[in-house]
């Protein structure tokens, strides 16, 4: 098969001095990009490893940065690259998530079904720890809760992200607290 | 896999229409992403039902030969819309998607499904069927006519089907069950392929695969000449058969009866099996690796395991009010 | 819904500071009488404040070495803007069956098999044309011998390269997966044959196996054509 690979400068307008490892990266130079995904790679495996699982956590993050690499071209430097950054990586999940049909839950008013799901019955005496404690929640409250309480994303934004309407995230967020107290073993 | 049972529910369904149509129009869905799950009525009419964004809508258009019904957003990149959409059983469906999970229940006319990750899950169909996929698997019940299914990184399975049949993939097994046909075509690559169903007098069946085995169930009386070839797999059957040439057990030829059906089984890496009709087929290579998995973490068992067979073949469903599609 | 659920379900907008103003009211008010949402309201709280504290987890190991790879492989390909649509070669469906037989006669393979089949239909069952997006097919020169199989493919390989930045990078993943599936069958097929050559079967095995390639190249290239 062949193996050209190619390169080219498509219409970019990167404000020059702010940012100078993106304008390189954008331009093909791997060192400039590497010092970038240093520099965000905790953020974003965190995101990964918190929407998704940790089994899949770091292949999505190799994923995410090779997108990056490839989009670059089109960022056009109007926004902090970081934003950017994980706009992208949030896209990245999202996709990845409607792809793994095994592992997806559909966002439901359905109660019956995220209260049987949520407890882990080993667990409920303990307190655990946050990342172990959203592991056991089902993955469309979990998206939910990581997207705004960890990430700080509003309503709006999610509903858009996720093709939900504002009700069902501020619903779905909600359970995804309740569930959550009860993991965490509040006192 | 496709999970039938939840549905998004936002608080009201954001399109509903119902559409009059002639008897004879082919519905056409064209969706980016989000899933689609068509349905029968008696009613000569579609009724869309779609949940969206309000950055969306929904383009219904009537036609002379089909209604078109398109998912569309108004600013920004595509997003994804799900549609339950309802027809008479006559009508003929096609639906186009990229990321479309898509489910047809109970359908009686042409069925063209094409996506690149979605599953395809069709109960129903009768005339042409294709179903394409790139990255999902298909599943094709009850239907009857010339059945084309494609996919490239996942599994087929068919069930209770009679007419032509040809079934493709590249990383994926193909379980073929109660199937009446005389034109079979069924090949992988990477996986196995299990045929069980008749074998008709001077009909053909092909099936070829490069790293998995065949198995095949051939009832005790049948006429058809065998040509069975491996190069690097074996051959074994559950009963006993007479080889022409016992010393060549990877290439060889079986005449049964009259010898009119031609029956061609291939396997370049993985071996031939054959069985009887009422034994079980082998695992799929994901069903192993599937059950292997279970039976070391004591998880709980896989989702969507396989439809078990039946005893007796389930008879098709017919609305067509003129059978004998061959 | 019982009438406590009313309250408790009311208790995140709250805690967000997003409940209108009559209600924020209504609820601080039955706050000062319920012991329960008052409890509840606080381990809502710290399963904010956990998850606002939540740190950064890095990786368990270093995974520049991995992304270096695929950005220096075709998959780090940047998007190459074509001045105008692409052409090539395309005709119609019946195009393609008339070209076929005579394609069939010229290269003397038994394309035969690949034909459709005459299937006899009761008249009143609506024949469906073929969908837009497929009635055009690219007719693909293939003759059994290899200068003409190369040839095809390198042409739609370089065709799906060119239009690869359409398609994700998952899809071409997957197709990429199995294009490597189907070469390294050719090569086992090639490699048995020539260690048994005139082997009738084994050279069949391989046209037939080099015609699954070739399908696959032209769906990727039509997936990736039909995303504008």
């Amino acid at each position: 098969m062949a193996t050209v690979a190619v390169t080219l400068n498509a219409d970019r307008r990167i404000a020059t001095g702010v940012d100078s490892d993106v304008a390189l990266a954008a331009q093909g130079d791997a060192s400039a990009f590497e010092r970038l995904y240093r520099a965000h790679v905790a953020k974003i495996h965190s995101l990964a490893r918190r929407m998704l699982s940790p089994n899949e956590a770091d292949e999505v993050t190799q994923d995410i940065f090779v997108r990056t690499w490839q989009k670059l071209g089109q960022f056009r430097g109007d926004a902090a690259f970081s934003t950017w950054l994980h706009r992208l990586a949030v896209n990245v999940i999202i996709e990845r998530r409607r792809t793994y049909a095994v592992q997806r839950e559909r966002i439901s008013d359905d109660e019956t079904a995220l209260e049987q799901m949520a407890v882990a019955p080993a667990r409920i005496d303990l307190a655990v720890d946050f990342e172990h404690a959203i592991e056991h929640l089902p993955a469309g409250a979990r998206e939910i809760l990581v997207l705004h309480d960890v990430e700080g994303y509003k309503h709006r934004e999610i509903a858009t992200l996720l093709d939900i309407t504002s009700g069902t995230s501020k619903r779905q967020l909600h359970r995804a607290r309740m569930l959550m107290r009860r993991q965490l073993g509040a006192a | 896999m496709l999970a039938y049972a939840l549905i998004l529910m936002i608080a009201a369904a954001q399109t509903d229409q119902t559409v009059e149509v002639r008897r004879g129009t082919r519905l056409e869905v064209h969706q980016f992403a989000g899933d689609v799950v068509v349905k029968v009525w008696n009613r000569d009419a579609v009724r869309v039902e779609a949940e969206h964004t309000d950055r969306q809508s929904v383009d219904i258009r009537p036609g002379d030969q089909s209604l078109v019904v398109r998912g569309r957003t108004q600013s920004g990149p595509s997003r994804s819309m799900d549609f339950t959409i309802t027809v008479p059983a006559w009508m003929a469906v096609t639906i186009e998607g990229t990321a479309a999970d898509v489910s047809l229940e109970g359908v009686g006319g042409d069925v063209t499904v094409e996506t690149n990750r979605g599953d395809i899950r069709v109960r129903g169909g009768s005339g042409f069927i294709s179903l394409k996929s790139v990255q999902g698997s298909i599943r094709l019940e009850q239907a009857k006519g010339r059945v084309d299914v494609q996919t490239v990184n996942d599994s087929i399975q068919i069930a209770d089907v009679s007419g032509d049949v040809t079934a493709g993939t590249t990383n994926g097994s193909i379980v073929l069950e109660r199937i009446d046909t005389s034109n079979l075509d069924a090949y992988t690559v990477n996986g196995t392929i299990s045929f069980d169903g008749a074998i008709k007098d001077k009909g053909s069946y092909r099936v070829t695969t490069h790293n998995g085995e065949v198995s095949m169930a051939l009832p005790e009386k049948v006429n058809a000449t065998l040509r069975v070839r491996t190069y690097g797999g074996s051959f074994r059957s559950s009963f006993p058969v007479k080889l022409d040439d016992p010393d060549r057990r990877n290439r060889f030829t079986l005449t049964l009866g009259d010898g009119s059906a031609r029956v061609e089984l291939e396997s370049f890496n993985g071996g031939i099996a054959l069985r009887r009709p009422n034994e079980p087929r082998p695992l799929t290579g994901r069903e192993r690796r599937d059950r292997d998995r279970q039976r070391q973490n004591g998880q709980p068992p896989p989702p969507a395991p396989p439809a078990p067979p039946s005893a007796a073949p389930a008879p098709a469903p017919n609305p067509n009010p003129n059978p004998g599609l061959q | 819904m019982t009438m406590h659920e009313e309250w408790t379900d009311k208790l995140s907008e709250y805690l967000d500071g997003e409940l209108p103003d009559a209600e924020r009211r209504q609820v601080t008010a039955h706050l000062e009488t319920c012991e329960d949402c008052s409890r509840i309201l606080e381990e809502l709280r710290e399963v904010v404040a956990a998850a606002n504290a939540a740190p950064p987890v890095e990786p368990s190991r270093d995974l520049w070495a991995g992304i270096a790879e695929r950005i220096a492989s075709p998959e780090g390909a940047r998007p190459v803007v074509l001045s105008g649509p692409w052409r090539r070669f395309s005709f119609s469906l019946p195009q393609l069956a008339a070209a076929s037989v005579l394609l069939a006669m010229v290269s003397g393979w038994a394309a035969i098999r690949f034909m459709p089949r005459e299937v006899s239909r009761p008249p009143d069952v609506a024949v469906a044309p073929p969908p837009a997006q497929t009635g055009e097919v690219v007719l693909t020169a293939f003759s059994s011998n290899d200068a003409g199989y190369d040839a095809a493919v390198a042409d739609l390989e370089r065709t799906l390269l060119e239009q690869r930045a359409r398609l994700d990078p998952e899809t071409i993943k997957v197709v990429e997966d199995n294009l490597a599936i189907i070469d390294r069958a050719v090569s086992d097929a090639r490699q048995a044959l020539d260690e048994d050559p005139g082997n009738g079967y084994l050279s069949d095995y391989l046209s037939e196996t080099r015609r699954r390639k070739l399908d696959l190249l032209r769906r990727a290239t039509s997936l990736a054509e039909d995303l504008n």
